[in-house]
């Protein structure tokens, strides 16, 4: 189920909520080559003892488990809520935007009595989206990840680091003959380092220069 | 440089890791009777030996958990990975031939290399 078109539509609603990328313009190339914001996805950490986690069904994650193999994620049956592994006890829920807080709540009422923790991360994290083929190459450049569709396939999240930067490289789950999307997830605060550095990658593979909405600089 | 293998994530590139010093020190008992003396073994002194070496890492940019691993520091080969709690593993590596040389493989600093006899250079 390809949860990437579902993003950045209630953005329209709350005109005065800026993301961490708001004065990025999304990065067309040739063949489908794009680098855009996925802006305010709802992301929530939930920290749980590992061997309850095999076991628990979550009614709140719409049939998404909570995945126990390392760098792995699930995606419910609506597509709107996906469970990224980030350890043995740890996972990141992201859901559609605006819809956190209300998930967040529903959860707790489901685990209330375990042992748990549940943070609201949503403005804490941005994610920005490559799509088009080499997509691969342009993250190769930047990390030491081995990230060849051998090791890394639909639904794999992992973690390292970018440059400078600590961020999650996670693929999205797509319909079979769609093509790969790669969603990087970054620190806000970091995030205008990222985004520099992967357009700058990109330009070796066809996308154009980054033209900023009000004339920021590159920063790299 | 060398490639970690996270007990969770699989094989990483040492960058990712974080490394946090000797492995199985536990706190001593009783540490309010201790003396300056006995503080200081447990908190500076470490067997910083040559050769087989428990350490503890962390995959720091991954899933950011600890882990022991055990490493031949003259030649950086990576002995066993193990999880925290468990006991050190009873492998074997080769050692340097004396505290001052360089363990005969893996070594490019062959100045200050001593041979074992028959060994070629």
């Amino acid at each position: 189920m390809a949860t990437s078109d579902k993003l950045s539509e209630t953005l329209a609603d709350r005109p005065d909520r800026l993301s961490a990328l708001s004065h990025r313009s999304p990065l067309t190339g040739d063949d489908g080559l794009l680098m855009r914001e996925a802006t305010h996805l709802g992301k929530l950490v939930l920290r749980l003892a590992e061997t309850e986690a095999e076991t628990l069904k979550i009614k709140a994650l719409e049939g998404a488990g909570l995945p126990t193999q390392p760098c792995r994620s699930s995606v419910s049956h609506t597509g709107t809520v996906s469970v990224l592994w980030l350890g043995p006890d740890e996972w990141m829920v992201v859901s559609q935007a605006g819809t956190e807080e209300a998930l967040q709540t529903r959860l707790h009422s489901e685990l209330s009595g375990r042992h748990f923790q549940l943070s609201n991360v949503t403005d804490y994290y941005t994610c920005i989206d490559i799509a088009g083929h080499q997509n691969r190459e342009i993250l190769m450049n930047l990390s030491t990840l081995d990230m060849h569709n051998r090791t890394f396939s639909a639904g794999q999240i992992k973690g390292s680091i970018f440059g400078h930067a600590n961020a999650y490289v996670w693929q999205l789950h797509t319909e079979p003959g769609a093509s790969e999307i790669f969603r990087l997830i970054i620190r806000s605060s970091m995030a205008d380092y990222l985004w520099c550095l992967v357009s700058r990658s990109a330009r070796l593979f066809g996308m154009p220069e980054d033209t900023p909405i009000s004339g920021e600089k590159l920063v790299i | 440089m060398f490639v970690i293998d996270c007990p969770w994530c699989g094989e990483r590139d040492m960058s990712e890791f974080s490394c946090g010093g000797e492995a199985h020190i536990a706190r001593p008992e009783g540490s309010e009777q201790m003396n300056d003396e006995e503080w200081a073994q447990f908190v500076f002194i470490r067997k910083n030996s040559k050769g087989r070496y428990a350490e503890r890492w962390n995959h720091a940019a991954g899933c950011r958990r600890w882990f022991n691993l055990l490493r031949n520091t003259a030649t950086d080969q990576i002995l066993a990975v193990y999880k925290m709690g468990d006991a050190e593993p009873n492998v074997s590596t080769e050692e340097p031939v004396t505290p001052s040389g360089e363990a005969p493989i893996g070594s490019g600093n062959d100045a200050v290399k001593l041979m074992k006899p028959g060994e070629a250079l």
